[in-house]
């Protein structure tokens, strides 16, 4: 678990720009959205296609979105349970 | 010094030309199908599309149907030259051209990607209209516009800030004559620009219904001629009373809750018109029917206008949002509004939003007296803009 | 000729442009989407800003091409997944108008924003309406400025179109702080513009302005295929008239189109 978090983390500096944080800095627990990490709704749209692109995910019902993204580790235990790849 | 509007040409997913336009709009008829036929895509999504081949928009233009050009650029010449012979503009006018648009010959460049396979083969003559002035060149050439040319693009507001920029010219003597307004043809970018964005309802849109789920893409174009109050050669439509420019200067893509860029644009254009609040009888929205658009653009009629909003509409559920062009199709819809004493029904209203949000006229009143109309085009990177048009 | 009478107080090419983006934009989520030509261009904007020091009520930006790189990156994106799949930010980075966004967003200012697409001549239209925004006292003090961006993929199509055996090609940006009042750090003033010239000689437009070549009183631009030539060439003009130069006339013959004439002089 730990070691899919960090990849992840890695993904989401990746395509998200987050260029000034490095994978320690970003709490796993921590709300993504607003407070927390401050990521915006085209943020939201760059996890959904980590998700599909990286673990073969497809997440279209945007009502599981919101809880599914709460976090790094809601996240990472969503990919780990639903991973295609 | 006033400014009069004195010709307008439209064409839209509503027809070509200003008979066609104001017959769908009485008859409540939108031109939304369930798909894109001529721009061929995978994504199953209703736009505003005009039914014409590229070769049918230039034999319109009386142009060889084989020639290479992008569609924004055919679109962009059939509306002005409507524009111009509507003004009955003298030979002796100095005619300027303010075009807006924000896909240029991007249809095109598409072809060449599609074409890129072929390496070094790839056919040269479809980038060659890729730069968005290059449909402002062909569209001054077909209209034998020899003076002041310019380009503008913000996004979503391109063709109302070219209504803008066009008064400038006028009012510092540099044209007496400005055709402004905008063109964008549909194509692949936006399309799955906009389906990136997740912003596209998969049904026709539902402007400021509580349920709307996204935009649906259309294309268009636009102008209107603007002239000097004392060079008019026929009869105007209205006068260009007010405009205004501002910055949401909040996000790239989305409006501020509180809607203070189009808050400020409308203010403004007020402002330079010198009328009250009271004075304004009827409102085109921008009403694209995204949820963040239209929540920030009532918020800010609300913060404008307190309870006395005028009635409002969208024409977004007609003709699909037409991104550049959307401003100037609006303020050609608002000309003849004015003129003929029509305002047309928001179609696909049915749940009001949030307690205390305003809901738009969803019938047909052609029993209205429009002194002043305002209308809106707001864009990504913030760009909002305003303009009021008045009656004589 | 348009008679003009509006003074710059602030000049910077992206060549002399020499702040860190990260003290111009201290918020790390607000720059860091910001890349490429839109960095270049906002953190020269942002530079120009700083230095001239003056309350901006208005942002006017021009580009010929826009940013390209994004373009390209976004085509080639739902190219290649079959339009399956796309990323928002380079669409959402791919607007023409999208360096005078994040300048406003940086700035915080609501005011007048404009953007000019009109090949080589974009800088002057923004120039143009600058001044006359200032003329009509919508504005004091304008923050304006041209950037493009030369890709790879695009310097091939110019190079198979033949471009590169007649032009130059080139890439950057250029921005200026244009204002009403001449304050204390005026550079230049800004007395005239004409566009739709005729196509002239580098003696042809000496002679016609009286020029002295050797003093460096005119800039002759006629083989540069690159839109921004002609905004780095009023930082250029603005720079010699701060050090001394009477008066100097800019040229801009875009190759295909119409020239333009700009004249700044001393104050």
């Amino acid at each position: 678990m730990e070691e899919l978090i960090l990849e992840f983390k890695k993904h989401l500096i990746e395509e998200l720009n987050l260029e000034d944080l490095n994978p320690e800095n970003i709490d796993n627990d921590a709300p993504l959205f607003g407070e927390g990490l401050g990521l915006d709704s085209i943020d939201a749209l760059e996890i959904l296609l980590i998700l599909e692109r990286k673990y073969g995910i497809k997440l279209r019902n945007s009502a599981d979105a919101k809880a599914i993204f709460k976090s790094v580790r809601t996240i990472a235990e969503y990919i780990r349970d639903n991973r295609q790849k | 010094m006033r400014i009069a509007i004195s010709g307008i040409g439209i064409i839209s997913a509503l027809g070509a030309g200003a008979s066609r336009t104001i017959e769908a709009l009485s008859a409540a008829r939108s031109g939304i199908s369930s798909s894109t036929a001529i721009v061929s895509s995978h994504l199953e999504l209703p736009a505003g599309e005009i039914p014409l081949t590229n070769e049918q928009l230039a034999l319109k233009l009386g142009i060889d149907g084989k020639r290479i050009i992008s569609r924004t650029a055919l679109l962009g010449a059939i509306a002005a030259s409507e524009a111009l012979d509507n003004a009955r503009c003298g030979k002796d006018r100095r005619i300027a051209l303010i075009s807006g648009t924000s896909i240029g010959g991007m249809d095109l460049t598409e072809l060449f990607e599609k074409d890129s396979g072929k390496g070094p083969f790839s056919r040269l003559r479809y980038v060659r209209m890729h730069d968005c002035a290059s449909s402002t060149r062909f569209i001054a050439d077909h209209c034998g516009i020899t003076g002041y040319t310019s380009t503008i693009s913000t996004a979503c507001s391109s063709a109302m800030n070219a209504i803008i920029a066009g008064a400038r010219l006028i009012r510092h003597n540099i044209a007496d004559t400005v055709i402004a307004g905008g063109t964008d043809a549909l194509s692949l970018f936006t399309l799955n620009g906009f389906n990136s964005l997740g912003i596209l309802d998969c049904n026709v849109c539902r402007p400021f219904d509580r349920n709307r789920n996204g935009l649906n893409l259309g294309e268009a174009a636009a102008y209107l001629v603007l002239q000097r109050e004392d060079v008019l050669d026929s009869d105007p439509y209205c006068y260009l009373e007010g405009w205004g420019n501002a910055n949401d200067a909040y996000h790239q893509t989305a409006s501020s809750p509180n809607g203070d860029g189009a808050y400020m644009a409308m203010k403004k254009a007020l402002e330079t018109s010198g009328l009250e609040t009271g004075r304004i009888d009827a409102i085109i929205a921008h009403g694209t029917g995204t949820p963040n658009n239209d929540a920030a653009e009532t918020q800010a009629f609300v913060n404008l206008f307190g309870s006395n909003i005028p009635p409002f509409i969208s024409t977004k559920a007609y003709t699909g949002h037409t991104l550049a062009a959307s401003g100037s199709l609006n303020a050609v819809i608002a000309c003849l509004c004015i003129k003929h004493g029509f305002l047309p029904a928001s179609l696909n209203f049915n749940n009001p939003m949030d307690e205390g949000l305003p809901v738009p006229q969803s019938t047909f009143n052609n029993k209205i007296r429009i002194r002043n109309m305002l209308t809106n085009a707001f864009g990504f990177g913030g760009n909002c803009s305003s303009i009021i048009l008045s009656a004589q | 000729m348009i008679e003009l009478n509006c003074y710059i107080r602030g000049s910077l090419s992206s060549v002399q442009a020499s702040a860190d983006i990260k003290k111009l934009i201290p918020d790390a989520m607000l720059r860091r989407r910001i890349s490429g030509i839109t960095r270049e261009a906002v953190s020269t904007g942002l530079e120009c800003a700083a230095r001239a020091g003056l309350p901006l009520d208005a942002i006017i930006t021009a580009t010929g091409w826009g940013c390209l790189a994004e373009s390209e990156k976004f085509l080639n994106g739902f190219k290649e997944s079959d339009e399956m799949s796309a990323s928002p930010s380079a669409f959402m980075q791919s607007t023409f108008n999208s360096v005078g966004s994040y300048l406003a967003q940086v700035l915080h200012c609501h005011e007048y924003n404009m953007t000019y697409v009109n090949r080589g001549h974009s800088f002057e239209d923004a120039v143009l309406d600058a001044a006359m925004l200032i003329e009509d006292n919508e504005a004091a003090n304008v923050l304006l400025g041209s950037y493009d961006e030369l890709t790879p993929s695009q310097y091939g199509i110019m190079e198979r179109m033949g471009f590169w055996r007649k032009y130059q090609s080139g890439a950057g940006a250029a921005f200026m702080v244009l204002s009403k009042e001449k304050g204390s750090n005026c550079l230049a003033r800004l007395s005239g513009m004409e566009f739709n010239c005729e196509n002239m000689s580098e003696a042809g437009v000496a002679g016609r302005f009286n020029c002295n070549m050797d003093n460096g009183e005119l800039i002759y631009i006629n083989n540069q295929m690159f839109p921004v030539a002609s905004s780095i060439g009023f930082v250029q003009a603005a720079d010699r008239i701060s050090s001394g130069t009477g008066k100097v006339v800019i040229y801009n013959e875009f190759p295909g189109e119409r020239p333009v004439i700009s004249i700044l002089e001393c104050i």
